[in-house]
């Protein structure tokens, strides 16, 4: 069977194990060693434990755990709490204000770190459920959250984007910098539709009702909000200063802000054994939730490349001639594709040898180009039925929310997402400029 | 009359491939593939892809792929004699690495620490001396290592460093820039200058500290499991062999004068470089000597990797000063004034 | 049958009881890190938190793996599956325990032994200068496995035990 066969045949035993209900993180592995087993020989399978020991030793995804950890601190400390709700009492006369506040933190979020994971499930664990809570519609609240979140790894610090830089010899400052007009451009975007929406139909976005308002009155609602939005700006800027100031490297950032929230819950008297026995089960739950779907993805990946699956895929569709434009959508409905199913790194590593000298040979900018492939893979994060955000989401076990609430929320983002791919496609400064501008040309 | 079935070999790198060290085996891949006509094939996949960098050792080891690309020092955890052979702080230089592996016994010792853990081993290249320190703040001196946060790989390195006062950061090599821009390193080596100009530590670095006392020399090979070794024909293990030592020749030079350009980048863009005094490399030779004593005792390979390495270096002294300054070339102290010379 | 679900009963406190256990792994990991952060901004940055805060995640989140299945955290797509009976699932169930999980898991108990087993024999230590031993967290990996394998085993027994009740049921 060539590899072309062998690499669709993957794909095709993964999509119908998992519609039969199995854990995603063991059907990826399963189908990594059915197929590597029959086609590569069982000899091959040592590189599972090397792969999956690389996971184990990843300090950057050390992060993921402290940042889950830091989200059910804050949420037992209540102090989660009480920000959204001043927020709501702040932002109440607006419709959708709510929603405005969620993405705007998810932006700061992404500004302190770059690992898709951490985001998303952080704001899940935090906004999920005051969103559903105050009456937001359950499709419009997962879309928001899994759309933010995934802007972590567009703004920086991204280590997806310094992974492409090194792959594409680029420098990892200016692709840095070019992510982030476009980042913060698409979170704007995510706001306006937000309000658009929801300033036609209150229902999906609710204002606080005026009866309610007028029970308070403005000095209380602005001394509320500064009284509890206090501790967790405060939390807020220990990690991002950590950050900003160089003290830590995000992971040690996040390990910070855990026990800066911890603190929270001892201070707020909301501490007991019992209480933070279950916050570390519930941790632990979530972590080995995303990270164990992590270790599957590795090895079905190892199984992929080792079969010579993607070179001979990507290869037989580069193959066909298509001329500049041609070519250029291609490889993004390529991207679109894989991302569904491989771990970017996979993807950054099948695809860089062939596409940037192409790209290159078609006069395009490698900036600009790399920049492209960026804003493209986070697409497929939130694209159903296969992506790493929608399934973090899902982990999260909210309550009354299905996996199909969440495929139907993403869809609107998706589409502006891909409008932002347009314009930035026609308008490359966009993604250009601010590079140029700051570290030349 | 059947035709023969072409042998595959997979050969996973410890680069990246921006990382040009990869060259180094793209090379000698190549070089194989030609040479046997098509009947051993190997591909290279770049380090991440199948394996991550740190593993290929096992990966051959155990035969979960034919063969691989090293720097013997990321295998120091298996057997600290290893970090000697990838390299030594204030140890061989690129030639003499060569002398010592091809005439002086260097191989035998390869052969006999990679053979322990069932592999075969051929020298593929040696990279000229590394960069040295860059950093964000300047350090012109031994003295203004003293609480410095630096990136360097080694344990040796390590050892010199915590003695110098300062504290090894053990970062990957794809975090250094970010951490360099944030300051969460004072200074960091990554590899030679062309690699390093590569990676934009240009960007987020102003100085460097030379010389490269670090590494002044790495060895890069190709691992091959013993099992796939022995099952290949004898004519191929020659081609094999002979591409090995092609590669020598052609890669080290090739990573040498990359670094000309490299050096003159570095200059356009404003890095200010600095260099240590005699007295204190002589300072820092100590130190790597203290460690290298100390771990030949703990470590009877290492002892007998040192043995090996430093009588080739102590025999050779006196060939060296009766060559001085020939020996491994030397500074022009003028320019023939030859029409056309730039 | 009755002995088979009074194993999967133990297995399943077994299992509870680790991932109580592995949980508090969390609790170490955020003090080194908290722990390096002060040291270095201290000026007294050590060589050992760095590595030793990867032990401690890298071990937390594989153990617990086990404890997640228990709970059925690890993600699945329940959109097909939930139209379909309880019989029907159990059956579907049974089908991806034994021709992708067991297999995977099998791997990575048979390799996850001979990779720690190998990390053992040469007493493997990390290249860095502090060079701590890896065979304990080399070792994580078969652990992980077996306790996987026998939560799988508890799981199939649940599954084989909703098919016989919904039989006898007719
Ligand atoms: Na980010
Ligand atoms: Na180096």
């Amino acid at each position: 069977m060539s590899p072309e066969i062998a690499a669709v045949g993957m794909f095709i035993a993964l999509i119908i194990f998992l519609f039969m209900g199995h854990p995603l993180a063991f059907v990826l592995g399963g189908v990594g060693v059915l197929f590597g087993a029959v086609f590569i020989g069982p000899q091959f399978f040592g590189i599972f434990m090397d792969r999956i020991y690389g996971t184990m030793d990843n300090f950057v995804l050390v992060a993921i755990s402290l940042f889950i950890l830091m989200g059910n601190f804050l949420t037992m400390s209540g102090v989660a709490d009480e920000l959204f709700k001043a927020l709501r009492i702040l932002l109440g006369p607006i419709r959708g204000g709510l929603g405005f506040a969620v993405i705007g933190v998810c932006i700061i979020f992404a500004a302190c770190t770059g690992i898709i994971g951490a985001s998303v499930v952080t704001m899940g664990l935090l906004a999920g459920p005051m969103l559903l809570r105050y009456g937001y519609q359950k499709e419009i609240t997962m879309g928001m959250i899994a759309a933010g979140g995934s802007l972590g790894i567009l703004i920086p610090p991204s280590v997806m984007l310094i992974m492409m830089a090194d792959q594409g010899a680029l420098s990892a400052g200016k692709l840095l910098m070019a992510g982030v007009v476009p980042g913060v451009t698409l979170g704007i975007l995510y706001m306006i539709y937000i309000g658009l929406r929801c300033f036609m139909d209150p229902k999906i976005g609710p204002p606080v009702p005026a009866e309610e308002l007028a029970m308070i009155p403005m000095k209380k609602r602005i001394k509320d909000a500064a009284q509890y939005s206090v501790p967790p700006l405060l939390l807020i800027f220990c990690v991002l200063g950590a950050i900003f100031f160089g003290i830590a490297t995000p992971t040690e950032a996040a390990g910070v802000g855990s026990f800066a929230a911890f603190i929270m819950v001892i201070v707020y008297g909301k501490f007991s054994w019992k209480n933070f026995t279950d916050c570390l089960y519930q941790t632990s739950r979530t972590i080995t939730m995303v990270i164990i779907i992590i270790v599957g993805a590795t090895c079905f990946t190892g199984v992929f490349l080792g079969l010579g699956g993607g070179t001979a895929m990507v290869n037989a569709i580069m193959g066909l001639g298509l001329g500049k434009w041609g070519t250029y959508i291609m490889i993004m409905i390529i991207y679109v594709i894989l991302g569904c199913f491989i771990d970017w790194i996979g993807i950054i590593m099948i695809t860089f040898p062939i596409f940037l000298p192409v790209a290159q040979q078609l006069g395009f900018d490698p900036l600009w180009f790399v920049s492209m492939l960026a804003i493209n893979l986070q697409m497929s994060f939130l694209s159903p039925p296969f992506g790493y955000a929608l399934f973090y989401l899902s982990g999260l076990g909210l309550e009354g929310v299905k996996l199909n609430h969440i495929y139907r929320g993403v869809v609107p983002f998706l589409i502006l997402q891909f409008i932002g791919i347009i314009i930035c496609t026609i308008y490359p400064e966009i993604v250009v400029w601010l590079p140029n501008v700051m570290i030349g040309k | 009359f059947a035709a023969e079935q072409p042998i595959k070999w997979r050969l996973v790198s410890t680069w990246t491939p921006t990382i040009n060290l990869i060259e180094g085996d793209r090379n000698f891949a190549k070089l194989v593939n030609e040479m046997s006509k098509g009947r051993l094939q190997i591909t290279v996949s770049p380090a991440g892809e199948l394996v991550p960098a740190t593993s290929v050792f096992d990966a051959v080891a155990k035969g979960s792929v034919e063969c691989g690309g090293d720097w013997p020092s990321y295998w120091a955890g298996k057997n600290s004699a290893f970090d000697l052979l990838g390299s030594f702080p204030m140890g061989l230089g690129q030639y003499d690495a060569i002398n010592w592996y091809l005439h002086y016994g260097g191989k035998k010792i390869f052969d006999d620490l990679f053979g322990k853990y069932n592999m075969v081993y051929f020298l593929k290249s040696v990279t000229p001396m590394e960069s040295g320190i860059r950093s964000r703040v300047p350090i012109k001196t031994l003295a203004d290592y003293k609480g410095k946060k630096l990136r360097m790989s080694g344990r040796a390195q390590g050892y010199i460093l915590k003695k110098l006062g300062a504290a090894q950061v053990m970062i990957s090599g794809g975090e250094i820039y970010q951490a360099l821009q944030m300051g969460t390193i004072d200074g960091a080596e990554f590899s030679s200058p062309s690699i390093d100009w590569k990676m934009g530590f240009s960007e987020v670095t102003k100085y460097c500290i030379a010389p490269g006392w670090h590494q002044p020399s790495s060895t890069n090979g190709v691992m091959i499991n013993k099992k796939v070794w022995d099952s290949l024909p004898d004519d191929l293990k020659i081609i094999v062999e002979k591409a090995a030592l092609a590669n020598i020749a052609y890669m080290s030079s090739s990573y040498e004068t990359g670094n000309i350009e490299a050096i003159e980048l570095f200059k356009k863009a404003g890095t200010q470089t600095f260099k240590l005094s005699p007295a204190e490399l002589k300072k820092i030779e100590e130190y790597a000597w203290e460690y290298l004593v100390d771990e030949s005792a703990k470590n009877p390979d290492f002892h007998k990797a040192a043995l090996s390495m430093f009588q080739y270096l102590k025999d050779f002294q006196e060939a060296r000063s009766f060559q001085e300054p020939f020996s491994q070339g030397r500074l022009l102290y003028s320019w023939p004034k030859l029409p056309g010379l730039k | 049958m009755n002995v088979w679900i009074r194993l999967s009963k133990t297995i399943d406190l077994c299992i509870r009881w680790t991932g109580l256990v592995c949980s508090y792994l969390l609790v170490p990991l955020t003090l080194l890190v908290v722990y390096e952060v002060i040291s270095r901004s201290l000026k007294h940055p050590t060589i050992w938190t760095f590595e030793m805060s990867i032990f401690f995640y890298g071990a937390h989140f594989m153990l617990v793996a086990a404890y997640g299945l228990l709970c059925k955290s690890h993600v699945s797509i329940d959109l097909v599956s939930s139209r379909f009976s309880k019989r029907t699932n159990a059956v579907l169930s049974l089908i991806c325990y034994l021709l992708m999980y067991f297999p995977f898991i099998f791997v990575l108990t048979y390799f996850g032994v001979s990779y720690s087993v190998n990390s053992w024999s040469m007493l493997e230590t990390s290249w860095s200068i502090w060079g701590p031993p890896l065979y304990p967290i080399k070792t994580v990996i078969p652990l992980t496995a077996i306790m996987l394998l026998l939560q799988g085993i508890s799981e199939v027994i649940k599954n084989i035990d909703i098919l016989v009740r919904e039989r006898s049921a007719k």
